[in-house]
């Protein structure tokens, strides 16, 4: 349905000025070319050193130095518009940019604003109500500069009244004018306004404001003034200056800038926007009165569709829906249809959310396209995002492509987001042809642009064909070359000309080439002249060296001929007289994927050829049309190019397109042939096919033929082999190796093609290639033009037959007969047909031509193939061959080679269709040159308030004769500091809550936490370092309820008045506190300067200070709770995949060596005198690992040497648990000593590091992080590569990663070392041990001697090589030295003395954290009689390591579901029961996982399971993916020290019982005292001496039989006792008691049998609950 | 040893035969960074016959057709004159 009107609305002008580009032209070629218009921030803008930092989300700090900015200066006239240069320059510049582009667009449009219907335009443009230099003018005008004098007089009490007179004078004097004349330059509406004034319009003008779909705003509001008949003409634009880091600030709180400072939008490496700016208007009309006015037009706006979001997640969120409201809305407008719609530009952020929900609304708009995909683009991958100017960037941009037919490129279209390919859509590379075989659809586009605040616009629009195929003025003006075509009644004429066009190219203004081009070649009387020069140049520079080098050769007469391929043709003897010029025509074998492309948007006459070949294709039901095997595109292959019917088409379509050239260029062959099935255009071009719209049938008809012969296989096969020899070797090698091969084409004396079996055409091959004669097999094997061909002549035949044929108007050559083809009808048919079967003669045909008179030949192919046969053929004689384009030369490059080398032979051409639709203009080269007006710039930037440097000194002098302020100031600000302490501990007692974020200052804040901490200390298993000795176990009895408080999901409002109240008061002391930081670091430097912005600040780590005196002493408390910490979330020790119902778990968060080494610094230096710099760090050693937890507090201790004020020790204690506690003690974790100095140390030369047998590391970085044999996040994976490896070392390649990755939000970016950079090392590191160790390969940081940093960290992405020296390699330790290398060969980073503790686990315990679901850390232990799939029991005995709280912790949180995590937390007792619950648990999953697995289930993840029960019940399994499921395998679990054993079986119901008993040995192994009478007699025999044996199975077996029968572990013989044994078996057979609470109740009196085994010293026993029938 | 083996007397020779064998004579000089087809404007078939002519006057064969192959291979399908002369010196 179609509502009002038609919307059909003509783009009939445009012009812009955006990033890298004054006009239209520079716009659209900047765009084609795919260029990063982007630049740094310039300084009159913002500057960077005040507002730019990566790692800072403080609102006053921008993350991106980047932006698409305009250049400037940008001239403007305005005398010519008759305003004054005041209002210009305190005005908007915005509203000048509009005037201008205004008067272009018009222009373009072929309008005069005298010539306009006045009262009949309407105005609209889209504008941000945003900060702009008009508004900053009058705010620093008024308030700042009251301020700023305010400020200094307080500061200043010595200067008079008349000295803050003057400074108010002087600042106000610096700024832009501001006063009535400057007024209307100021109001936002005038830059509509202006334009109305100015071009005297008396339509509405108005301006709006949509944000970022402004200008497609403006455009549906321009558009419906002409259609509901407001108006005639519509000017429409947008505008966008970012004159102050306003916006920049914004959009870095919003956290939308791209970091990496690129703009990629729908690709992988989005990050983020790039702020752009810039001007567009478009002139709009009626399509009616466009096309009866004879309106160029660029293309026609079919619809455009508004939408909001409605109510959505949030004003600044992208909506998806909203989107795909808007675009709905356009096609419903249109009427059109999306399926038809080819390409979109889309708005494209960057910004990866907001790109998301982008594809997600094209997606729910446009169905995937059949055959090819659909293309995306945007603009702002190349300018930036222009704001409200964005739309107009977007619309200028598509209408260009619809007007030229090309689908233009997109910035990081290499690395494309892969939800594109999902949608059909394909961002390009590079810009490529827009061929279209669709002969019901017009090619359709739409432009996309979204506003903040949650409205959309979507614009559709339509190409116009009259417009685009016609001779009109487009916006591709230059060429990569032009020709030059002189020509003089004699040579000494010629050279004259030379030297008068040098020197006008070396005087006077630099005209357009092309213009200059138009100039010479076009209607000057000259060109009739008989010697004639023709040139070939890519700029002035070239054309006067080409000049300056042919002159003096055309002064000397010995001189006959210049053939230069440079771009120089000169003949003393030219050959193009009446009668010789010929036109040869390839056949298949001349293609190439992308011929042509360069030329399609430059000659529609050209295009159009391949469109109709795609439409043929279509037509005949081809699924991938020729032009996408030629110009590529997903899903085309090159190969298919060489496909019969495609390489029909393919190659007769483009000869006859560039036929379509040469004859527009006026050049009419006296003679054509055709190469093999070149014969077929060959004819068209005689005249014997009448060309107009038949050939196109015909071709459908031919493709058809050889798509159905190739589809059946008939078509006659055959090895074809080019060889670089004449035709008469070729035969006598064919007469040697192989009688049936024959020559098929004989080409010249060094080229001829034969064609045979492929076993005798290798042997001939080989013959020819032991000649030393070069040979190449041709990508297809049709057997055409030898006999065998004639098996297909048939249909061929009956084609030829049917084409009604007409008589030639020039002569036809045929190859087969190497001579002139006869005229009538049916010799033409027979020839025609016959050629297929026969030899290609081209070299007699050649021949034949020149002995005709023909001597100028052009190969009218895109390869330039038959160009180098007739050179070969006519070598030596008065002859020349040149092709029409070559694969080595860009399309319009070999055009003007071609057109300048004819008109050098006096051929006659009609150059100016070379210039038609590139607007030449006339210049008059010899006018004296006029130095053109240097127009004043507009300024766009800030206006900044500015001191004159004679009142600067004046001040100064006033000043310098006061007392000393700055030492009256730190006085005061110590005061301030002791108060503020004060306070601080009076907030301790009354607060019992921890906070952590603070917006402005954010320091890690630690506030009386009142908890309860559980029992301390424990036994440790021996023999483990000190560092992993500590039994630091979590106990938290509250944490339920903390957690309640914390994350309360629906807080009463008095509860959130209360906390809102709390926290205002933690922002004022941690205010404060900042504050007196800063103070006391400003004071300590003696200045108040500006300076103080490079100041050191506290770095993010350093916690809550608890005591401080600077230079002695600091206590701080740093809070461990890992929530939203990026630290703990990307140091994740036990890898990151844990779950597949909860991909977000990961390993246990551990704090890096990294950090912790960073953290001492951070502590040091708030001790030492401001303005160091840290030298090193000393001795540093980590005694335990720190996990991250709810109650874990960093007790920070710092405290200077004595003798050396610059050196600090630090110390950090770990306490888990309440206030009291944390200020006590905790336990020590890592210390080291922190040395700080004036100045880094100078960067210092790399040490010798030479390997001795290298290899290769069987690893790569992406196979480390891929494959999780490193445990580290995103932003901790900055090793990239790795190097060389061997016994003595490793080295590697590290990016240096912004340390923002490891911070909170709001946390301060200001670091000592590089966390980030000395972690990455220990993963080289890792890696060596993984490589060079083959037991004890696990490899974590333990000790550093001493690590120092040299010179400037080097710049975020900096590629710095890791090269580590093993020192020594212990049981234990590995020693190590390792340097971080600059890329310019020096240190940055040096370690020394580095120890990493080695792990001796079996590799199982190592790769379970790599992939917890298929690594299987038990073993299976055979059960006699069952298969794996019914049963199944588990032995697991973990490593010593394993036993370690560290790797303990690591395992519950790997192997564990989080409610079992929370269990074993809860355990009491003793350490080993939680060690053995843990085990137990895995265990039993283990044995389930491994029923499963015999089955053919997937592999499942541990955590993902649970086993519930215990306390006395049977345990139980119960799968988290479906927790009501009833059908899991019933489990038994049992252990003794250190090993743990687990049964399972498939039914539920089956009562499984296990246990393990050791073996003991000595007095207690004999002890049958645990035995009863009865059983004491079921001993077998013999082993009454030692029995201990037989009584572990004894117990074993009750125990066993106990857990199957419901009755728990139960020692007691009373409920189980052993009534028979087998000591062959070791079977055992129990009886159980007959009781109550015996579950399940089959049992209870009944005996089962116990089956029993050994295994090294330990006796395990299992039942299934099978019944022994007694005797 | 050939009176063909300094990279002087060899490009002297090579121009001699380009102006001679091909009709190639360029304003400006040949020089070893000269490109054959790009700046030269030939064809394939000259590489052809350019071997032909060199191994003509040298009087023994030369493996153009290796060089010839190798040429093939290339993405950027051009040959500079300097290798050309370094493929002589090899083979000369």
């Amino acid at each position: 349905m179609r509502r009002g009107r038609a919307y059909e609305i003509a783009l009939v002008g445009m012009s812009c000025r955006f990033p890298g580009a004054p006009d239209l032209f520079a716009f659209w070629a900047n765009i084609l070319a795919n260029r990063d218009l982007t630049r740094e921030v310039p300084a009159e803008r913002w500057p960077l050193e005040a507002f730019y930092d990566p790692d800072s989300r403080a609102n006053d700090r921008v993350a991106c130095r980047r932006g698409g900015y305009l250049d400037t200066p940008i001239p403007f006239d305005a005398a010519a518009y008759g305003i004054m240069p005041l209002a210009v320059a305190g005005g908007e510049p915005e509203q000048f940019l509009v005037l201008d582009a205004a008067r272009a667009a018009l222009a373009d449009a072929a309008m005069t604003p005298g010539g306009l219907d006045r009262g009949r335009v309407e105005v609209v443009i889209g504008r941000g109500n945003y900060f702009n230099r008009g508004n900053l003018i009058r705010l620093q005008h008024g308030r700042m500069v009251a301020q700023t004098v305010g400020l200094l007089a307080v500061l200043h009490p010595e200067w008079t009244a008349e000295d803050l007179e003057l400074l108010r004078h002087d600042l106000k004097a610096s700024l832009p004018p501001f006063e009535a004349a400057t007024i209307p330059g100021q109001l936002t509406n005038a830059t509509a306004g202006r334009l109305a004034d100015r071009l005297d319009l008396n339509g509405a003008s108005f301006v709006v404001d949509a944000a970022s779909a402004s200008s497609l705003v403006a455009l549906e509001l321009g558009s419906r003034a002409l259609i509901e008949r407001r108006a005639d003409l519509a000017l429409v634009g947008g505008v966008y200056v970012e004159a102050d880091v306003d916006f920049p600030l914004i959009f870095s709180q919003l956290g939308v800038l791209s970091r990496s400072g690129t703009a990629r939008p729908f690709s992988v490496d989005a990050d983020g926007l790039i702020p752009g700016e810039g001007v567009g208007v478009v002139v709009l009309k009626r399509l009616r009165d466009a096309e009866r006015a004879g309106d160029r037009i660029y293309a026609v706006v079919k619809g455009v569709g508004l939408a909001s979001d409605g109510r959505s997640r949030g004003l600044t969120s992208p909506s998806s829906k909203g989107h795909a409201r808007a675009i709905r809305r356009a096609h419903h407008a249109s009427g059109i249809d999306p399926a038809t719609v080819g390409l979109i530009e889309g708005h494209g952020l960057g910004v990866p959310a907001a790109d998301r929900a982008e594809l997600s609304a094209l997606r729910r708009v446009f169905p995937p396209p059949k055959g090819g995909s659909r293309v995306l683009g945007a603009v702002s991958s190349q300018i930036g995002h222009a704001m409200p100017a964005a739309g107009m960037a977007g619309l200028i941009k598509t209408a260009l492509a619809l007007h030229h037919r090309l689908l233009p490129p997109t910035r990081g279209a290499d690395r494309p987001d892969p939800r594109l390919a999902a949608s059909g859509l394909e961002l390009l590379p590079a810009a490529r042809p827009w061929i279209h075989g669709d002969s019901q659809n017009p090619r359709r586009a739409g432009v996309s642009a979204f506003g903040f605040a949650g409205i959309n616009a979507h614009a559709v629009l339509e190409e116009h064909a009259a417009s685009a195929d016609g001779i009109t003025p487009g916006a591709i003006l230059e060429w990569d070359t032009e020709a030059f075509l002189l020509a003089a009644d004699d040579r000494a004429g010629l050279a004259d000309l030379v030297g008068w066009l040098r020197d006008r190219l070396n005087g006077g203004t630099r005209h357009s080439l092309k213009d200059l081009a138009f100039t010479l070649n076009t209607g000057s009387p000259a060109a009739a002249g008989r010697a004639r020069l023709g040139i070939v140049a890519a700029s002035h520079d070239e054309l006067a060296a080409h000049l300056a080098a042919i002159e003096p050769r055309l002064r000397e007469p010995s001189c006959r001929q210049v053939r230069d391929a440079r771009g120089l043709y000169y003949w003393e003897q030219p050959l193009g007289r009446e009668g010789t010029l010929a036109f040869l025509f390839p056949g298949e074998g001349s293609q190439y994927p992308g011929m042509l492309a360069d030329l399609c948007p430059h000659f529609p006459e050209l295009r159009a050829v391949l469109d109709t070949a795609d439409r043929i294709a279509r037509e005949s039901g081809e699924e991938v049309p020729p032009s996408h095997h030629l110009f590529g595109s997903s899903g085309s292959i090159p190969e298919a190019l060489w496909a019969a019917d495609t390489a029909v088409t393919a190659v007769l379509s483009s000869q006859w397109a560039i036929f379509q050239v040469l004859t527009r260029l006026g050049l009419r062959p006296d003679a054509v042939a055709g190469h093999s099935s070149g014969e077929l255009p060959a004819l068209a071009a005689a005249g014997v096919l009448r060309t107009e719209h038949t050939l196109e049938r015909q071709l459908i008809r031919l493709a058809a033929i050889f798509h159905e012969l190739e589809a059946k296989g008939a078509i006659p096969c055959a090895r074809l082999v080019a060889a670089g020899t004449d035709r008469e070797r070729a035969e006598a090698a064919c007469r040697v190796a192989g009688q049936s091969v024959v020559v098929a084409i004989d080409n010249c004396p060094h080229q001829v093609v034969f064609a045979g079996p492929p076993a005798e055409v290798d042997r001939v091959v080989a013959h020819l290639r032991a000649e030393g004669v070069v040979c190449e097999e041709l990508p297809f094997a049709r057997a055409y033009h030898t006999p065998a061909f004639s098996a297909v002549l048939q249909p061929l035949a009956a084609f030829y037959a049917s084409l009604e044929l007409h008589a030639a108007q020039v002569p036809i050559y045929s190859c087969s007969t190497a001579g002139r083809m006869a005229e009538s009808a049916g010799e033409l048919r027979r020839l025609a047909v016959a050629q297929w079967t026969r030899r290609v003669d081209f070299r007699d045909t050649i021949e034949a031509m020149y002995r005709d008179g023909l001597r100028v030949f052009v190969d009218v192919g895109a390869r330039g193939n038959l160009c180098g046969y007739v050179e070969d053929i006519l070598r030596g004689r008065p002859a020349f061959a040149v092709a029409a384009n070559l694969p080595r030369r860009s399309g319009t490059a070999q055009l003007n080679h071609l057109v300048a080398s004819l008109f050098a032979h006096g051929l006659r051409l009609d150059p100016s269709y070379l210039y038609a639709r590139r607007r030449p203009q006339r210049i008059a080269l010899d006018a004296s040159s006029t130095p053109a007006r240097s127009l004043p710039g507009l300024d766009l930037g800030f206006p900044e308030l500015k001191l004159s440097d004679a009142l600067i000194a004046r001040l100064r002098e006033r000043s310098s004769s006061a007392p000393d302020l700055s030492q009256k100031f730190s006085r005061e600000l110590v005061c301030a500091n002791r108060e503020t302490e004060a306070s601080t501990h009076g907030l301790h007692h009354e607060n019992n809550r921890h906070v952590n974020c603070n917006e402005q200052f954010n320091i890690n804040t630690y506030v009386n936490g009142n908890r309860h901490h559980g029992g301390l200390g424990n036994v440790l298993p021996s023999g483990m370092p000190d560092l992993l000795s500590a039994p630091v176990q979590p106990h938290l009895p509250e944490q339920a309820i903390l957690e309640a408080a914390h994350d309360a999901k629906h807080p009463s409002p008095a509860e959130d008045e209360a906390m809102l109240g709390f926290l205002g008061s933690m922002n004022d002391f941690l205010s404060t506190q900042h504050e007196v930081m800063q103070a006391y670091l400003l004071g300590a430097r003696g200045s108040v300067s500006g300076e103080s912005r490079d100041g050191p600040q506290p770095g993010p780590w350093v916690g809550t200070i608890r005591e401080w005196e600077p230079g002695r002493r600091i206590v701080s408390h740093l809070l461990l709770d890992g929530d939203d910490d990026p630290v703990a979330e990307n140091h994740t020790l036990g890898g990151r995949r844990v779950s597949a119902l909860d991909p977000s778990r990961k390993g246990l968060p551990v704090l890096p060596f990294s950090v912790m080494a960073e953290i001492l610094a951070e502590a040091g230096a708030l001790l030492v005198p401001p303005g160091l710099v840290l030298e090193s760090l000393l001795d540093v050693r980590a005694h335990k690992w720190v996990p991250y937890s709810r109650s874990g507090v960093l007790i920070i201790r710092g405290e200077c040497a004595a003798a050396d004020p610059r050196r600090v020790r630090v110390t950090l204690h770990h306490s888990e648990g309440d206030e009291s506690l944390a200020s006590a003690q905790g336990r020590l974790v890592y210390e080291g000593t922190v040395r700080f100095t004036d100045q880094a140390p100078e960067p210092i030369a790399a040490s010798v590091f030479d390997l001795a047998h290298p290899r290769a590391s069987k690893f790569t970085a992406e196979r480390l992080y891929g494959e999780q044999w490193l445990f580290h996040g995103p932003p901790m994976q900055a090793l990239t590569e790795v190097g060389p490896v061997s016994q003595e070392g490793i080295s590697g390649t590290i990016a240096v990663r912004p340390l923002a990755g490891l911070l909170r939000r709001g946390e301060p970016p200001s670091f000592h070392t590089n966390p980030i950079a000395l972690d990455t090392f220990t993963h080289l590191l890792g890696c060596w041990g993984l490589e060079c160790l083959e037991q004890g390969d696990v490899v974590f940081p333990l000790r550093m001697g001493r690590l120092s940093i040299h010179g400037a960290a080097p710049e975020t992405g900096t590629l710095v090589a890791c090269r580590i020296q093993v020192r020594d390699v212990q049981r234990h330790r590995v020693c190590v030295d390792a340097e971080l290398v600059r890329p310019d060969g020096r240190v940055w980073i040096q370690i020394r003395d580095w120890e990493d503790w080695r792990f001796y686990w079996p590799a199982r315990y190592r790769d379970v954290f790599r992939s917890p679901d298929t690594i299987l850390i038990g073993e299976e232990l055979r059960l006699p009689g069952l298969a794996p799939r019914d049963a199944i029991a588990v032995w697991l005995a973990p490593p010593g390591d394993m036993a370690r709280p560290i790797w303990r912790e690591v395992l519950e949180q790997t192997q564990l579901s989080p409610e079992e995590q929370a269990a074993c937390l809860a355990l009491d007792g003793p350490e080993v029961r939680r060690t053995h619950q843990l085990w137990g648990r895995i265990a039993a999953k283990e044995a389930a996982r491994r029923l499963w697995l015999a089955t053919g289930d997937p592999p499942r993840f541990p955590a993902d399971l649970a086993i519930v029960g215990g306390m006395g019940r049977p345990p139980r399994l119960r799968d988290l993916a479906r927790p009501e499921s009833k059908d899991l395998p019933a489990i038994s679990i049992a252990h003794t020290e250190g090993i743990v054993v687990a049964l399972a079986a498939r039914n539920p119901d089956t009562p499984v019982g296990i246990d393990i008993e050791p073996v003991l040995e000595g007095a207690e192994g004999t002890d049958t005292l645990s035995l009863t009478d009865e059983e004491r007699l079921e001993l077998p025999t013999g082993v009454e001496s030692s029995p201990g044996e037989w009584i572990a199975r004894f117990k074993a077996a009750r125990q066993a039989a106990a857990k199957a029968s419901g009755l728990g572990p139960a020692a007691d013989p009373a409920a189980a006792k052993v009534v028979q044994t087998n000591a062959g078996t070791g079977d055992v057979s129990v009886a159980l008691r007959d009781a109550r609470g015996l579950a399940p109740p089959v049992l209870a009196g009944a005996t089962i049998r116990v089956r029993t085994a050994k295994r090294g010293n330990h006796i395990w026993a299992w039942t299934l609950g099978e019944e022994v029938v007694q005797p | 040893m050939s009176t063909l083996t300094s990279e002087a007397a060899i490009l002297a020779d090579l121009r001699c035969v380009f102006r001679e064998s091909l009709g190639v004579d360029p304003v400006t000089p040949i020089s070893p960074e000269t490109r054959f087809f790009a700046d030269l404007g030939l064809a394939s078939i000259d590489a052809v016959v350019l071997g032909e002519a060199i191994q003509h006057r040298s009087g023994r064969r030369i493996p153009f057709d290796q060089l010839l192959a190798e040429l093939g291979r290339r993405d950027l399908r051009d040959l500079e004159i300097s290798e050309l002369i370094a493929f002589l010196q090899l083979h000369l």
